[in-house]
């Protein structure tokens, strides 16, 4: 009798185990609403108006494809993002399932106001990723921007962060910000946040549909160079092309990167950077603070338009690196400065830099920092050391002129 | 070779030591006001901790007794010893609580936000009451092996920190930016009694596992809270290097977030589930001790058996731990000002003095005695 | 004074009757004994023909004339067999249990048993159940002699002790406890000692029986404390270890004591491996051990609870492949398992030709076509796939018994809670580890030093 008497102790256990547990957080993935990416506008009827992609989940397996579209678009007007969370679940049969978020689209007009009354929730809530990315988007471009595929990738979302990813690997450019750099730029002194800008070019209703992915010239497509600026918390420009990569190695974020400088009218060279590192201070003099950048990176030669400019000696680079480092000095200085006059905001750092050297200093200005940083004079020194020139050595250039055999 | 390993290795009390430090105090946030500087705070209270292990065991080995509840008879009498050695009952019990609170909020919050929190607390409690009916033997050797297995978690985590690469230092500077005046009292308030000044626990039962405190044990206390204010120290400075004092201040859990901060290779990511095991194990050992220092003391008061008294005061204790506080701000917020300056200063640091004084001066008048017999 | 063996010797045949029943294979053989009359016993089923023809009819034949009487006859003629003089016949009858020959001559009031053996018997083959690649290729076989032969014949040392008891109630089929006097603990051979002796008379037969008496009984027992070998190199390695060893007759396999939670992962084969093959090994058996144990847990967990944990990618295949199904996760996986288990344990109780064909098929056919049907999802599949042969990775047979029985609470856990249950789950079963005790030794042994 006894091990029955066990067995039922453990079963009534068991049971009473699983009607008061509930059973509250089961999920079943089959029944699932993967939602990737969020986007947030200013609304009509309600404060906001939320774009939410998510996945269609049978079109990735072998089996169950039933070759309709990858990802799909629906969106909701709420005060608040739980609202229209709630509001999901009304009109889709299944459960919204947040964890795998990875990208935030937020309207450029709601950063330009500051409002970020839609971004607590993201903060708070357990089941957002750290690595939520943050990117700001033209107003009018929000519903195209998820829906318009990048070749080889059939999810909008995942489009614009491997497009991230690449740029800020291979060419130095926009990175992804995650919604924990963004919170901490916004609420630590120092520095100002910037996010990447998302612009579509030629939007069309074509590439809105799964045929586009059957075209071989696409017209339509992401254009991830521009990088949006902020003063305090609120967004007031932005910068484009080589002024926003320019930042980013400013920002010491860039790995990669490629620089051009012409040796004649018209023609250039470009170095590709590697290992770049750059330094930055503050020093008050009296009582104007000037900035002081120092750079340093490994430059391998890309390409020489010039003939008879570059014959593989020493002193060739030596020249190189002069040039080069006279460029890039110019063109760093003038976007710091370019950053100074018109956005007036520290968006580098320099505040940061200041608060570790010179703390009491930096509580003593902490508050009207961008200011301070407006009116800073900048010192820029950049040495680049140009090691070596591909599997070539002189370009065949020299040789159309002055052939040798 | 098989061993029979019964009795107490210097190494046990090190691998309890420890792992009852970090228990709760790797889960919240510790010294959060004190921003940047924390770690700092909590490197100094760990060498303030060694001292506290130091005075606790020698008020044991001074007055030869085996717990603090026979140390309070012998300073205080019969029956002022006993009113305080059941104040520090209920003590143990208090805190041992608000421990399982802290990480039943940690379940609801982090990991089943829907699962009442009755429920995951009593589920904690049951494992506890199997551990703790397992004799103090075998859960001091199963808390060795959970020594083995936190270690070698927080070795992963150090490593996958690193290799996330995603760390700024500067986030550290400046180091005592503002002097070392606005960090005194919250150091003093705050860390020292929580987690260091809780060792007072040991002192319910130590001398029954190490009947002399030999030389050995001594120094493996002493390492073992300078290992685990190592750890506090390390895991501080990871929590801020990751994403700063800004972040760290409003985080209710900075390691948990510090740990879904990893993502490598986009297929390592969101591991806070490994982390809340190791929190799981210390807390888990924490409450163990708690429960067993408390469990100690009613026994010998009322001298019934250590297995007939587990289930009704773990029980208990989880009930408390229920209704011990409203809401997680209210619970913080007691945590952080009102335990330590009524409840923790006086209990982990008067009483012991006090003990030590009396102590001392009835030795001394013995003496005068003995002397003046003669 | 017990009762002689006859009062006159015509009454004998009844004598005969009333002891060993009319059972076919008992023979008697009346002789003539230096022309005296005289019984050859035995039975035939016990003592082979031509073994019973050389050593006993043969120097019969030749010596009994010359022989004056019973003992003369057997110290020269049958000076190298065990012999006994008995004068009850219960105990003569125990003796012709134990493969002897009685003879009882007229006028005399003790018979003379002596043992001559031969019926058929295994020759020693290899291991079947834990084969080896480089280890002796020698097995048990169902002789205690030979099994104690088979030890000696390594162990070749005085301190190689046995002790016999008799377990069974008939007082013939015996047990031995085999130890390495100069090695092993005095407590622990006491221990084994008192346990083995409290059961002589319990009717123990078996070596299943065996292990069920001689383990711990108070608590129920998850995990064995009792090691089973058919090898001869794993018994010899635990003997010099400070362990015993006990057989039984009639079973092909000694059973080591104390076992711990260790020596599962052990492998005799290990001792044949360079150190570093042989600590991947065990690191590897850990491993399977843990994922035999967990890994479907862990899937309900991760699937039903935390899929935040799965990578997108993954994360979108699973709720690709899972979409669509009729039944819940947990409930499909306990199919699948349940399908898993029946097809093991069928497979085992198969014939031998059919076996293999059945279970290639049944795996084949059940899974696939389940998959095909949309039943159960291909990712439960593999899990399960996985877990089963993980559960194959340990030397020892019955170990993995205890862990396919957990992994179902452990599945039943993770349903209602979550990883979080897994996790209580595993603190419970290593409390529950470590407060187990294998003769006194703790089942879990973690490397402590002692102060």
């Amino acid at each position: 009798m006894y091990p029955f008497k066990k067995m039922m102790a453990g079963l009534l256990s068991l049971t009473l185990v699983a009607l008061l547990g509930g059973c509250g957080d089961r999920v079943e993935p089959g029944h699932l609403l993967v939602v990737t990416a969020v986007g947030v506008t200013k609304g009509d009827k309600g404060k906001y108006h939320f774009y939410f992609e998510g996945i269609n989940p049978s079109e990735f397996t072998e089996t169950k494809r039933q070759s309709i579209s990858n990802s799909f678009l629906f969106d909701n007007e709420a005060d608040a993002l739980s609202g229209a969370i709630s509001a999901i679940s009304q009109e889709i049969p299944l459960k919204p399932e947040f964890s795998h978020m990875q990208l935030m689209a937020v309207d450029r007009e709601l950063l330009q106001n500051g409002d970020y009354g839609y971004l607590d929730f993201m903060d708070r809530f357990d089941q957002i990723r750290n690595n939520l990315t943050l990117v700001a988007v033209n107003g009018k471009d929000l519903r195209h921007v998820f829906s318009t595929t990048s070749p080889g990738l059939t999810i909008p979302s995942f489009g614009i962060l491997m497009q991230l990813n690449e740029l800020h690997e291979k060419v130095g450019g926009n990175y992804p910000t995650t919604l924990l750099r963004f919170m901490k730029s916004l609420t630590e002194t120092g520095s100002n946040p910037v996010l990447p800008l998302v612009q579509i070019k030629n939007p069309s209703e074509k590439a809105e549909t799964m045929d586009y992915a059957k075209e071989l010239n696409k017209q339509t497509s992401m254009d991830l160079h521009s990088i949006a600026v902020f003063r305090e918390e609120k967004m007031v420009g932005e910068l484009k092309d080589l002024e926003a990569r320019n930042v980013i190695v400013l920002q010491n974020q860039a790995k990669n990167t490629i620089y051009n400088y012409s040796c004649s009218p018209n023609k250039y060279i470009s170095i590709a950077l590697q290992y770049i590192a750059v330094k930055k201070k503050v020093v008050y003099q009296t009582d104007k603070p000037i900035l002081k950048v120092y750079m340093h990176a490994t430059g391998t030669i890309n390409s020489i338009q010039c003939a008879n400019y570059f014959t593989g000696k020493s002193k060739d680079y030596i020249r190189i690196n002069k040039e080069l480092d006279k460029t890039i000095e110019k063109e760093l200085a003038s976007t710091i400065d370019k950053v100074q006059k018109k956005y007036k905001s520290d968006i580098f750092g320099f505040g940061e830099k200041l608060r570790m050297s010179d703390y009491k200093k930096f509580k003593e200005v902490k508050d009207r920092w961008d200011d301070e940083f407006a009116g800073a004079a900048v010192e820029v020194v950049v040495h680049v050391n140009v090691q070596r020139s591909g599997i070539r050595g002189e370009p065949f250039m020299n040789r159309i002129k002055n052939k040798k055999y | 070779m098989i061993r029979k390993m019964d009795g107490y290795s210097p190494l046990q009390i090190f691998i309890v030591i420890f792992l009852f430090l970090e228990g709760t105090a790797i889960l919240i946030n510790l010294a959060p006001d004190l921003g940047r500087d924390a770690w700092i705070a909590t490197l100094f209270c760990t060498f303030i901790g060694m001292f506290l292990i130091w005075w606790f065991f020698f008020l044991l080995r001074n007055t030869n007794q085996r717990h603090i509840y026979a140390v309070l008879q012998q300073g205080l009498g019969k029956i002022g010893g006993s009113i305080v050695g059941v104040v520090y009952i209920t003590y143990f019990i208090y805190i041992c609580a608000r421990d399982m609170r802290d990480f039943s909020e940690l379940i609801t919050n982090a990991v089943l936000p829907s699962i009442p929190l009755e429920w995951t607390t009593l589920c904690f409690t049951v494992t506890v009451i199997y551990v703790l009916r397992c004799g103090v033997q075998n859960f001091v050797n199963l808390f060795v092996l959970f020594g083995y297995v936190f270690a070698a978690i927080f070795v992963v985590f150090l490593v996958l920190v690193i290799a996330d690469g995603e760390l700024d230092f500067h986030n550290l500077l400046p180091i005592m930016g503002d002097g070392i005046g606005p960090m005194l009292p919250s150091t003093f308030t705050q860390v020292l009694e929580f987690p260091f000044g809780e060792l007072i626990a040991f002192t319910a039962f130590a001398g029954m596992l190490y009947p002399n405190l030999s030389g050995k044990v001594m120094r493996a206390s002493l390492l073992s809270v300078l290992a685990a204010g190592m750890v506090l120290t390390v895991t501080i400075i990871v929590e801020l290097v990751t994403f700063g004092p800004s972040i760290r201040e409003r985080a209710m859990f900075p390691l948990v977030s510090a740990s879904r901060n990893i993502s490598i290779g986009n297929f390592i990511e969101r591991i806070e589930m490994i982390v809340i095991f190791a929190i799981l194990l210390a807390a888990i050992v924490k409450v163990c001790i708690f429960a067993y220092a408390a469990l100690q003391g009613v026994v010998w008061y009322t001298g019934k058996s250590y297995n007939s008294l587990i289930i009704p005061y773990v029980l208990l204790t989880a009930e408390i731990s229920y209704y011990v506080s409203n809401n997680m701000s209210d619970h913080i917020m007691v945590g952080l000002s009102f335990v330590p300056i009524y409840i923790h200063i006086p209990l982990q640091f008067a009483v012991p003095a006090i003990l030590l004084v009396f102590i001392k001066m009835r030795s001394r008048w013995r003496k005068r005695d003995d002397q003046t017999a003669v | 004074m017990t009762k002689p063996l006859y009062e006159t010797w015509d009454e004998l045949e009844e004598t005969f009757e009333l002891t060993f029943g009319k059972t076919t294979d008992f023979v008697k053989v009346p002789v003539l004994f230096n022309g005296r009359k005289c019984w050859i016993l035995y039975y035939s089923s016990l003592v082979g023909s031509s073994e019973l023809s050389s050593l006993l009819m043969l120097p019969f034949n030749l010596h009994a004339a010359k022989s004056e009487n019973v003992e003369q006859f057997r110290a020269t003629a049958l000076a190298s067999l065990n012999y006994m003089y008995i004068n009850d016949w219960i105990v003569i009858a125990r003796q012709l249990n134990k493969n002897s020959v009685c003879i009882l001559a007229e006028g005399e009031q003790e018979a003379l048993t002596v043992e001559i053996g031969g019926y058929a018997e295994r020759s020693i083959s290899e291991p079947v159940i834990q084969p080896s690649i480089y280890g002796p290729k020698i097995a048990f076989t169902e002789s205690i002699v030979t099994n104690i032969s088979i030890l000696r014949r390594v162990l070749r040392t005085k301190s190689l002790q046995m002790e016999s008891f008799d377990t069974s109630s008939d007082m013939v089929t015996g047990t031995v406890l085999v130890y390495l006097e100069d090695v092993i603990e005095p407590d622990l051979l006491n221990e084994a000692k008192r346990r083995i002796q409290s059961l002589e008379g319990k009717k123990v037969t078996t070596s299943t029986h065996l292990m069920k008496e001689l383990r711990d009984d108070k608590k129920t027992n998850f995990f064995p404390t009792l090691m089973v070998t058919e090898r001869q190199d794993a018994c010899i390695a635990q003997l010099m270890e400070g362990r015993a060893v006990v057989f039984i007759d009639g079973s092909p396999s000694g059973i080591i004591l104390p076992a711990v939670f260790q020596d599962f992962f052990r492998s005799s084969e290990d001792a044949y491996l360079p150190r570093p093959m042989m600590i991947f090994l065990r690191v590897l058996r850990y491993c399977a051990f843990f994922i035999a144990l967990l890994l479907p847990g862990i899937y309900i967990g991760v699937i039903n609870y935390n899929y935040e944990i799965i990578p997108i990618n993954l994360a979108i295949e699973i709720a690709g492949l899972r979409s669509n199904l009729p039944f819940p996760s947990v409930i499909e996986l306990l199919l699948v398992e349940a399908a898993f288990e029946i097809m093991r344990e069928g497979s085992i109780r198969m014939p031998k030709i059919v076996g293999n064909a059945l279970t290639v098929v049944g795996a084949l056919v059940i899974g696939d076509a389940a998959v095909q049907a949309g039943i159960v999802s291909i990712v439960v599949i593999i899990v399960v796939a996985f877990t089963g042969l993980s559960s194959y990775a340990f030397p020892y047979y019955n170990f993995a018994f205890s862990v396919r029985l957990l992994r179902f609470i452990f599945i039943g856990v993770a349903s209602m809670l979550g990883i979080y249950g897994v996790f209580l789950g595993c603190i419970i079963l290593f409390a529950y580890l470590v407060s187990q005790r294998s003769y006194g030794y703790p089942y879990l042994q973690l490397n402590a030093k002692r102060s």
